[in-house]
């Protein structure tokens, strides 16, 4: 068997067939879960008795070999029995894993013959493909891989989790909403069920509804700081900075990760002025294609020796956070780092 | 009944009361009237912002005993008939509402104890049970470890409300299992109109000026403009101005602080002596009043780069419009050198014997930093009269670097800078650890009082015509700063080196002004050329400035430049090249990359 998609999962259980081993692997744990849950309600539609027959088990507190034993019983006056397996890795790095080498045995074993009175649900949180449990997995069971949704899917995604929850979202806020969170499943569909709330009585979600109840996500933000300092674009830059204080980030996080990004702007004027070409200097650095042309259009208009000086600038900045230069405190590092942040674009 | 200071008197007891949360308060009460309530919610924001308050709200909200449903407006407890749990969660001893903080109960056997091993059990009286963890960001990562799963899917009739005012100190596995509320810092008119309602309902005689005052120094949180109401109010008698709140609070008042800016805008420093010794003689802080100082000079600067955006001021001490017009005096890096200034004299106040002093003066460079030109301001202008028009006779003898080939014996009043034969003077060999090329026996005349206004004109001078307009002369004031600090330092050290005497340095802003085109333009560069030729008066007020290109300067042949001249035969090029020489000597540089001009 092959590693199949979300439309082949759906296609098999809307037939109401089941294997009797699934496997679900993959970045969108939110979707994976559902589909768990799909899984098991669907599977056990008609128990009566559902408590007695759906088990689940953390590998963090059971073990494989207890869900395995617990697959291979009977269903209780139920047509099955479904068993979940979450928290264990199967990874190739040395990072902790509780699925040892004889837990892979048992595993191995069940999957050999496996009970067809169960339905047997792996959710594993790492899925290492060269493994060689994994290619036993991805023979005998049915895998299903959860990517993270892209542009198109999600802005239908959203939308179709707004309908769900009974309300309407105009274009523009979903972009925004979008905008704000990313793709986090999870997130998204915490913020439109609050978002929906709020909509009430008229359950319209405009862009300024979004704009005032959604706190964007600081990985987001921090990105679009850098970026936006980058382009020297002064009143978005102002905007974004003052966002992110106010929502607590800590103004050493925010100068490490300001002397990170003037750090490489140095690293690729140097690397321009040595005329390496494009496919060298991009090698260099290893960022995503948006924030590697900002880049290097920041490269290209800044002077090397204005560069320098800027990191003097936030290495001055450093020391005086750390000193408590200007008042001490929140208040006195936030003043010093929103007027570095004004230097930088003003130069 | 014993006093109860305002905040916790005039404690939110409706939704509508909550102030400048309003879509939240909305948003919650849709959330009861339509049964769509979550089971966990994260309320995040600055201290004093309504947190905990609206957290209270919703839980009696959710347990009010008056409707049979979950109440979108819950009792109010100053009113005699409230319901028993609405009173119990007033006074925090309500049965079935656990608030706890958390910044107390770090670890994760309190949490098991308070939450883990009473979730299970059904509400005592209520219809929730509900937990309200304060400061939730100071659980250890084992106790948020221990509450996910109880998160994911707590029991029915189980509600979550936390408060944090560090959200990024939330582990994502937790956030996103929670509805998340952000709440914003207040305006600064809705805790006025707040502070106002209080005052009336009190009948306390305050001015609203003085209302104003206070609800700035809360600074976007209700909390503390109360808590700072209460001062006043204790420190002051029947009637409250703002001379009160000022004294009462210490704060620097917008009149001091507007006046500070005004001096430091028209260079008026008598105006800073008597703003310092107002401070010191109301008794204020001054180093509070450096920290009001350097935010408004934030604020300056935020108004100066992104315009019209009240939501990113930060101080409330001046209206947009004012903020507009104080900036208009400023440029940007005027403003961000101050800040950089201002807040190093602010440190130094902490441990100052006498504080007064060190702001005085502190305050004092800011005025004259404003005469003050940075060396890139100085560089260009020098690069401006590069392409200033050059004396005829000259310019035909001189050599340019476009030529290729160049024999470069010319004579030294060949070159483009007229260059004089004397000798140095015998004075240098006190001062012999100074490179000789300095005289430090000016003219007397050399600097002259200048009109620092007419040279900042000029800056902004169009065209070369247009900036040689009428005569410049820069005064030694002007030359005085510089960024980078090695000049600094050399300049300090010549000071030193020629006592109180104002001294001269060679540097290039000096040598700019001291070429011809700044002394006069209604004399013709040519005729001032060929007057320091003849090495009478007029050129010996270049003679200093110039290096000494006497006999045992030997002119080697230029090299010859190919069509394509690779790196090193430019540097040997740039290095035989007697203009490029001059240059390093006169500024004491080195050639670090030669490019060919495309």
């Amino acid at each position: 068997m092959k590693i199949a998609g979300r439309e082949q999962l759906r296609n098999q259980l809307r037939n109401r067939e089941f294997s009797p081993v699934y496997v679900l692997i993959g970045q969108e744990t939110f979707l994976r879960d559902l589909a768990a849950k799909t899984i098991a309600d669907l599977a056990l539609e008609d128990a009566q008795l559902r408590e007695f027959n759906e088990v689940q088990h953390s590998l963090n507190e059971s073990s494989i070999g207890r869900a395995v034993s617990d697959a291979e019983q009977l269903p209780m006056m139920a047509a099955r029995r479904v068993v979940t397996v979450s928290n264990f890795l199967i990874s190739s790095s040395g990072k902790k894993e509780n699925l040892k080498d004889e837990d892979e045995e048992i595993l191995v074993r069940y999957l050999e013959n496996p009970s067809d009175r169960s339905v047997l649900i792996l959710l594993p949180d790492e899925f290492d493909k060269r493994r060689k449990i994994s290619k036993v997995l991805v023979e005998k069971a049915f895998v299903v891989e959860f990517n993270e949704l892209v542009e198109p899917e999600l802005t239908k995604w959203v939308k179709s989790k707004f309908a769900e929850n009974g309300a309407e979202a105009e274009p523009t806020a979903v972009a925004l909403l979008i905008d704000l969170i990313g793709s986090n499943l999870r997130r998204l569909s915490n913020e439109i069920s609050k978002l929906s709330v709020a909509a009430l009585p008229d359950k319209l979600v405009t862009k300024d509804l979004v704009s005032s109840l959604v706190a964007s996500s600081r990985e987001m933000e921090n990105f679009e700081l850098t970026n936006r300092l980058m382009e020297k674009n002064a009143r978005k830059t102002i905007e974004i900075l003052s966002k992110i204080l106010d929502d607590g980030a800590e103004p050493l996080m925010l100068l490490g990760l300001i002397a990170n990004n003037y750090r490489q702007l140095a690293l690729a004027k140097e690397l321009v002025i040595q005329g390496k070409n494009p496919g060298e200097i991009r090698n260099e650095f290893r960022l995503p294609n948006d924030a590697y042309n900002v880049m290097i259009a920041a490269a290209r208009r800044t002077d090397r020796d204005k560069v320098t000086q800027l990191l003097k600038r936030i290495a001055d900045t450093d020391l005086a956070i750390k000193t408590s230069r200007g008042g001490g405190g929140k208040k006195g590092s936030r003043l010093q780092i929103e007027m570095l942040v004004y230097e930088l674009l003003s130069i | 009944m014993s006093y109860q200071v305002i905040a916790r008197k005039w404690r939110p007891q409706t939704f509508e009361e909550v102030t400048g949360q309003e879509t939240i308060t909305h948003t919650l009460k849709n959330a009861i009237e339509n049964d769509r309530l979550h089971h966990a919610y994260i309320f995040s924001g600055s201290r004093g912002v309504g947190k905990t308050t609206t957290a209270r709200l919703l839980a009696k909200a959710l347990n009010c005993h008056k409707t049979s449903e979950p109440n979108p407006d819950p009792c109010r407890t100053d009113e005699g008939n409230a319901c028993a749990s609405c009173k119990e969660i007033s006074e925090s001893r309500s049965i079935d509402v656990f608030e706890f903080d958390a910044a107390s109960h770090t670890g994760v056997d309190d949490i098991r104890e308070l939450i883990l091993e009473s979730i299970n059990i059904n509400p005592a009286r209520d219809r929730f049970k509900i937990f309200i963890i304060d400061e939730v960001h100071m659980l250890s990562n084992s106790s948020f470890n221990a509450l996910l799963k109880t998160l994911e899917e707590p029991p029915p009739r189980v509600a979550f409300i936390m408060a944090t005012t560090e959200l990024h100190k939330l582990p994502d596995t937790i956030l996103s299992r929670c509805q998340e509320f952000l709440f914003r810092s207040i305006p600064l008119n809705k805790i006025f109109d707040r502070l106002k309602l209080i005052a009336d309902a009190e009948t306390i005689n305050i001015s609203e000026p003085a209302i104003r005052e206070i609800a700035r120094s809360g600074e976007g949180s209700m909390r503390d403009a109360q808590s700072n109401f209460d001062q006043v109010i204790s420190f002051s008698g029947e009637k409250i101005d703002i001379e009160n709140v000022i004294s009462a609070l210490g704060i620097a008042s917008a009149e001091l602080l507007t006046r500070t800016i005004s001096a430091i805008a028209d260079s008026n420093s008598s105006e800073i002596l008597k703003v310092v010794d107002e401070l010191v003689s109301r008794g204020q802080d001054l180093r509070n009043f450096s920290r009001d100082l350097l935010a408004v000079f934030r604020d300056l600067v935020v108004v100066k780069m992104a315009g019209d955006v009240e939501n990113l001021l930060d101080t409330a001490v001046f209206p947009l419009a004012d903020l507009q017009k104080l900036a208009q005096g400023f440029s940007e890096s005027d403003l961000i050198r101050y800040f950089n200034s201002l807040s190093e004299t602010e440190m130094r106040l902490h441990d100052a014997l006498q504080p007064r002093y060190l702001l005085e003066i502190g305050l004092i460079k800011l005025v004259e930093m404003r005469r003050v030109h940075s060396i890139e301001e100085i560089l260009r202008r020098l690069s401006a009269l590069e392409g200033a028009p050059q004396p005829q006779n000259h310019v035909s003898a001189a050599p340019t670097p476009e030529k290729k080939t160049l024999i470069s014996n010319a004579k030294p009043e060949d070159a483009p800078f007229p260059v004089n034969s004397d000798p140095i003077p015998d004075s240098v060999g006190d001062i012999s650890e100074e490179p000789p090329d300095f005289d430090p026996e000016p003219p007397p005349d050399f600097f002259e009082s200048t009109k620092n206004e007419d040279f900042i004109s000029r800056l902004t001078a169009n065209s070369p015509e247009e900036f040689f307009e009428g005569s410049i002369q820069i005064s030694s004031e002007e030359l005085e700063h510089f960024d980078d600090n090695w000049l600094d330092a050399a300049y300090e050290k010549k000071l030193a080196l020629s006592g109180s005497e104002i001294s001269l340095i060679a540097t290039a802003s000096e040598i700019a002004a001291k070429l011809p085109g700044y002394k006069e333009k209604s004399e013709s560069v040519a005729e001032i050329y060929s007057r320091s030729a003849n090495a009478g008066v007029g050129g010996s007020e270049f003679s200093h400035l110039m290096p000494d290109f006497s006999a045992d300067e030997s002119y080697d042949e230029m090299p010859l430049l190919p069509d394509n001249p690779t790196g090193e035969e430019l540097m040997k090029y740039a290095h035989a090249h007697p203009v490029v020489k001059k240059a390093l000597r006169i500024f004491r540089g080195k050639i670090v990359d030669v490019r060919k001009k495309s």
